[in-house]
């Protein structure tokens, strides 16, 4: 295969610096790729396609009449990021991640951000994300959010920015684990002599930050962990099972669960077992129908009071779904600021509260310049991207827009970084963006590697869930782009 | 210790597999049996359907048996609950919520025959060739999945459980097939017991994976000793009492009080197969022997589902925690 004809276009590439000229970190993968009888790497994609859909690697797209299981597409070309660039990265992650962590103890305490105005008040009255039920909870160490997959995206510089962050139950990493099992399977000469940075350990680390949280009265032996999911037709529910079975834990229903006036158990062959810790893939407003939204049934009735009495802990803690806000987003460089005293390391991506009138009028007047997305929604729903909306798309949406000003907010249309992706039997630059997975384990924070690097499909689209149809690709952090026979 | 509900997963998904299994079997015997049927004999298509017991579905839904429409009703139609392919949907639906407790090949291996059943399904080309080549594979895969359970999984609960849904069903399918053929294959009612036409019982062991170990064993047939031999040759690997053995080997295994009564009541099922020789069998009547040994192994069935789900005596979930954690 050759490059010749590939087109890296006004955008920045991550694997061509410029037309036939490439990053370094991607320059011995290329090499590699270009070395490959014709027609060799189409069939290791279309091999590890098949692998995938016999693993069963699945995902739920809700609303498609077609059938609910569908493989996630994947891409067998890597996106590779230089070593040095993600230490950057990492430390900007860091950095977010204690201070989002300070910010939802304190909200669910004292409230100092917002008395000293570095947040106004409104941003948290208004948010679906704040439960106030959950104001007062000491999550063990105070660690609130143990697992976050924040988005970033790279703008046309290359500059890495934060789209989102995902604090309530953010799924992918099970994709970024078998991605990476596939590309190992595909390119072991390149791995070695680049030195990918490892991510098998993500599965030991979380236990680990799991096992942490267990009930002191339980540090003598093993503490009993729990992945609690909605159940097989949640669109994540592959993962949820992946995961259990990586890190070795029973995989529970709420109709699994009983609280017996003291613990949360489960029910088993042997009777009812009690359980320590529970790494929840349920939203907080399901977990306990006595304490949150009366009419679940994913979760288990008494579950609050358990977690009340530190008897049980979750992650992550319920109520981090008020900095998942994309309202709140928008001060999250302010909350860096106040809590830390340092300057943010990553940059969010410029963004106007439509709340403010003068916002909404700038938003309605540029719609079809913006992105306009609701504060509460995750998985690209109820988004609209301007440039490739229709007229009547962009009316409907300003009408939605004006009822409830408060639920929006609008940015820039970002040119996306791409990467070669193979379409049609050709490498083609598609956008994409990154999640990397983030877990916060009280006196250190631990950074994958990497991350989920999803991708756009179809030409020049610009959402990247795999629930609109997007696909991932593995992704490379490369510590030595020119190569090496030994790790140093 | 596992989840009551993973239990019940482990056991119906092996079920499923198994009752999938035996059915294409059946119907790759019957068939190549049915090329020799000499002029003027009954065919065997209606005894298919007589012994999955939904008789009387598929005479609501096809009428007439014919060659063509029980294959169709037994190994294609989504609409009847235990044809093959419904088998293999349930099977794979069930060990979705088992993918953190088996092995992955054996996930893999579910999933890939459900796979391969859709993909034959969606070519709506259903002719018997293609449909006894479907069978063959669905056997072959049955049995690489049997091989990954005993190769690959820990002899802990899920394995036990998943032993139990294979023998149970297992031992179930074969005394259906024994009853409904008994009957069926043999030309006149007059004849049983008198006149024994060979190839009849031939075809009956050869259903049952039988035909070999059985002459090899007894020589040449007899009725007597076919019927002892599929009902408790303790060494033919499917015979019932070979397979009720397994199943009590299993619960006997499980880590629970719960099973206690499962255990007993299989144990007396056992005890008392044991004590009956094919001519014994004969003498009470292969449709009441059988009869009463379906009941019995229902009452095994209700007695494991109990062990799966322990009781909850009234007020069981206010139990001090001292007391319910083990």
């Amino acid at each position: 295969m050759d490059f010749r004809d590939y087109e890296v276009g006004d955008y920045f590439d991550e694997v061509f610096a410029a037309p036939g000229q490439l990053h370094g970190c991607a320059r011995l993968l290329m090499e590699t790729i270009a070395s490959l009888p014709p027609g060799d790497l189409l069939g290791r994609q279309k091999a590890s396609e098949r692998a995938m859909l016999g693993m069963g690697v699945t995902f739920t797209v809700y609303g498609d009449e077609q059938g609910t299981d569908r493989t996630i597409p994947f891409d067998i070309v890597p996106r590779t990021i230089d070593g040095g660039e993600w230490d950057a990265v990492e430390a900007g992650l860091r950095q977010r991640i204690r201070a989002i962590n300070r910010f939802i103890d304190d909200i669910y305490h004292d409230q100092r951000i917002l008395a000293d105005g570095a947040v106004p008040r409104w941003v948290i009255e208004t948010s679906r994300g704040f439960i106030p039920e959950c104001r007062g909870l000491d999550p063990p160490g105070g660690v609130w959010n143990h697992v976050t997959g924040t988005d970033l995206v790279r703008d046309r510089s290359g500059v890495f920015h934060v789209l989102e962050d995902n604090l309530r139950v953010p799924s992918g990493v099970s994709y970024v684990l078998l991605n990476r099992l596939l590309m190992k399977r595909n390119f072991p000469e390149v791995f070695h002599r680049n030195c990918v940075r490892p991510i098998a350990d993500y599965p030991s680390r979380l236990l680990d930050t799991l096992h942490r949280l267990a009930p002191a009265d339980r540090a003598e032996e093993t503490p009993c962990v729990a992945v609690l999911t909605p159940g097989v037709f949640n669109s994540a529910y592959f993962e949820h099972a992946f995961l259990a079975r990586q890190i070795g834990a029973p995989l529970v229903e709420g109709r699994d669960l009983v609280y017996d006036g003291r613990y949360v158990c489960m029910k088993t062959t042997g009777g009812l077992r009690r359980i320590d810790v529970i790494y929840r893939r349920v939203d907080s407003q399901f977990l306990d129908p006595e304490t949150f939204r009366t009419d679940s049934v994913l979760g288990c009735p008494g579950l609050m009071k358990a977690y009340r009495a530190g008897r049980i802990a979750l992650a992550n803690a319920p109520g981090t779904g008020v900095a998942d806000d994309k309202v709140l987003y928008a001060f999250v460089p302010d909350i860096v600021r106040y809590y830390l005293g340092e300057e943010p390391l990553l940059p969010n991506v410029p963004t106007r509260l439509c709340q403010s009138p003068e916002n909404l009028e700038y938003t309605l007047a540029h719609l079809d310049e913006l992105v306009v997305k609701p504060a509460n929604e995750s998985g690209g729903y109820g988004m609209i991207v301007g440039p490739k909306a229709t007229p009547g798309e962009r009316e409907a949406f300003a009408v939605k827009l004006r009822e409830n000003p408060r639920n929006y907010i609008s940015q820039p249309t970002l040119s996306l970084s791409r990467a070669p992706t193979i379409v049609d039997g050709c490498l083609e630059g598609r956008h994409v963006d990154l999640r990397p997975f983030v877990l916060h384990g009280g006196d250190d924070i631990y950074v994958l590697p990497g991350g989920l690097t999803r991708v756009a499909l179809p030409k020049g689209s610009l959402v990247v869930n795999s629930s609109q149809g997007g696909g991932t690709k593995d992704t490379w952090v490369v510590d030595c782009p020119n190569g090496t026979e030994a790790r140093p | 210790m596992m989840l009551s509900r993973v239990a019940d997963n482990l056991f119906w998904t092996a079920r499923y597999l198994e009752r999938a299994a035996d059915t294409v079997h059946l119907l790759d015997i019957s068939y190549i049996l049915d090329l020799d049927r000499q002029e003027g004999s009954q065919p065997q298509w209606e005894p298919l359907a007589w012994i999955t017991g939904d008789i009387g579905l598929f005479r609501s839904l096809y009428g007439e048996a014919t060659r063509d429409n029980v294959m169709h009703f037994l190994v294609i139609d989504d609409t009847y609950a235990n044809s093959v392919s419904s088998c293999l949907g349930r099977a794979r639906e069930n060990a979705k919520g088992l993918r953190e407790q088996i092995p992955q090949a054996l996930w893999e291996e579910i999933n890939r025959q459900w796979l391969d059943g859709e993909q034959f399904r969606s070519e709506q080309e259903f002719s018997p060739t293609r449909i006894l080549r479907f069978c063959r594979d669905t056997h072959r895969n049955h049995t690489l999945i049997l091989g990954l359970v005993n190769e690959t999984m820990a002899r802990g609960s899920a394995y036990h459980f998943w032993q139990l849904g294979t023998y149970l069903e297992r031992a179930d399918k074969i005394s259906r097939v024994l009853h409904v053929k008994y009957f069926h294959l043999l030309p006149r009612l007059s004849d049983v017991g008198t006149i024994v036409d060979d190839a009849h019982w031939e075809a009956l062991l050869q259903s049952l994976h039988a035909r070999e170990d059985y002459h090899r064993l007894h020589g040449m047939v007899a009725p007597d000793k076919v019927i002892e031999f599929i009902v408790r040759c303790p060494v033919f690997s499917r015979s019932i009492l070979f397979c009720l053995r397994n199943a009590e080997e299993s619960l006997r295994s499980l880590p629970n009080l719960a099973a206690q009564l499962a255990l007993s009541r299989i144990e007396r099922l056992c005890a008392r197969i044991e004590e009956t020789s094919g001519a014994a069998i004969i003498a009470v009547g292969v449709h009441e022997f059988i009869n009463q040994l379906q009941i019995e192994m229902n009452q095994v069935g209700e007695a494991i589902t109990q062990s799966i789900f322990p009781p909850c005596p009234a007020g069981w979930s206010r139990l001090p925690a001292a007391e319910v954690v083990q």
